[in-house]
């Protein structure tokens, strides 16, 4: 079951008119990968997962020429790209913590009632969150990798720096803590219950 | 608790998001199932577009801007080497320059054009240093060969007057020139290497029969060899080689 959009057979005729920086082409583009992107982002815990994803697919324009093959490998090869985008985003906040935001740059905030929206989502989204916390950090980038990105296991391993085998070992271990864990607690997270 | 382990289907199943039918795996898919589609929603519009204007700014900003490897590394190459060179000639020139070393000409130019400009610079008459050309080489060597051979054939006296070195010295043009006066001619296209002429002739004196455009070539300091009146010289001076009889001229 997948998410989000497929460009299929078009995929080739996309790609080429993004290369020539078709502007239809970048958002049917976008429109593919970027909610599976950011579910990733917020899933994997960024700070900012939508700036890590403006700067993913800005990225992804400066780096489509070098770029060679089918659909499962463009969204992979766009997923390794913002893996170690968020990777780096991390290391960077945890050098230079962020400072307090200005009384007069607050005019640049989004609207209330996104803001409200955003902390209602995070409430509903907690005891998924709380799952996704018992896993270990390299456990949980195996997994929402697979799940959000569909990268094969050969896939995660070259963009985690692993072996094949290891990356199987984390994905069977990690699987089965969340197995535990929600035998544990007797009942469903909050948005699974929903569906 | 003790519970199976997942087998690698299983796992595999999970993972691409196929729901599970077994019971003792439904809560786990469901579970990664409403992971899935609780964090992939839809990016809000404002976001969207921005991320656009973004993507479309640098596809711009990729576009044209040149090629990182090509024509600015090549040009800035070109650049530096061009200024490498001129550096080398101008100072190069100037230290020839200021020692006199230039050829004649260009010497006496630039040392005129520096005196206007209240710089000293050597003019070329003022270095009467024997140049290299001037030193005796090839043709003495040959006549010396020549008078040797000759003395062994028919004896000393029969030769004429060893060569000495001296003779073949020519003084600098540029030292011994008068102005006005016409310039010497160099050697090379009479010397040794031309097999039209003797090698013990270094600067034989052009046949006034063989319609010489040089007659004598009078105003040259060097010692001139004239061939031997006595072989029936053709104007070829092929006859030299034959017989040497090199017969020194006093300077003029």
């Amino acid at each position: 079951m997948e998410t989000s959009l497929r460009l299929g057979d078009n995929f080739d005729s996309v790609l080429a008119a993004a290369r020539t920086g078709a502007e239809w082409a970048w958002e049917r583009i976008y429109d593919a990968l970027a909610p599976s992107l950011n579910g990733y982002l917020r899933a994997r815990g960024a700070p900012d997962p939508d700036g890590v994803t403006g700067d993913v697919f800005a990225q992804l324009v400066r780096d489509i020429n070098r770029f060679e093959g089918d659909e499962p490998g463009f969204r992979s090869w766009v997923f390794v790209m913002a893996h170690h985008r968020l990777l780096d985003d991390l290391r960077r906040r945890k050098r230079r913590p962020e400072s307090v935001m200005a009384p007069e740059d607050m005019s640049d905030l989004e609207d209330p009632r996104d803001i409200e929206a955003d902390v209602l989502d995070r409430v509903s989204n907690a005891e998924l969150r709380a799952l996704i916390e018992t896993l270990t950090p390299a456990q949980r980038d195996v997994i929402l990798l697979r799940i959000f990105g569909g990268l094969k296991v050969e896939e995660v391993a070259r963009a985690m720096g692993r072996r094949s085998g290891a990356v199987k070992a984390l994905q069977r271990r990690g699987l089965e803590t969340l197995r535990v864990k929600l035998l544990e607690s007797g009942e469903y997270p909050n948005g699974s219950e929903n569906r | 608790m003790m519970m199976d382990r997942l087998t690698p289907q299983e796992i595999e199943r999970l993972l691409e998001g196929h729901s599970s039918a077994d019971p003792k795996l439904a809560r786990l898919s469901d579970s990664l199932q409403a992971m899935r589609e609780t964090y992939s929603a839809p990016v809000r519009p404002e976001v969207k577009a921005q991320h656009v204007q973004a993507m479309m700014a640098a596809f711009g900003e990729t576009s044209s801007a040149p090629s990182p490897f090509r024509r600015p590394r090549r040009a800035r190459l070109m650049k530096r080497a061009a200024v490498a060179v001129g550096a080398s000639v101008l100072l190069g020139g100037s230290a020839l320059a200021a020692t006199g070393s230039l050829p004649a000409p260009a010497q006496d130019a630039l040392a005129k054009a520096a005196h206007g400009v209240g710089i000293d610079l050597p003019h070329s008459t003022a270095h009467p240093t024997p140049r290299a050309s001037s030193l005796p080489g090839p043709q003495f060597a040959a006549a010396k060969k020549a008078w040797l051979d000759c003395v062994k054939e028919k004896g000393k006296d029969a030769c004429g007057p060893k060569p000495m070195a001296q003779d073949f010295v020519k003084p600098s043009p540029k030292a011994s020139h008068e102005p006005g006066e016409p310039k010497s001619t160099e050697p090379s296209e009479h010397g040794v290497g031309n097999p039209h002429h003797s090698p013990t002739a270094p600067r034989a004196t052009p046949n006034p029969g063989h319609g010489g455009s040089n007659p004598g070539n009078g105003s040259d300091n060097v010692p001139v060899r004239t061939p031997n009146a006595n072989s029936g010289d053709s104007g070829h001076g092929n006859d030299d080689l034959k017989t040497p009889q090199p017969v020194k001229t006093p300077h003029v």
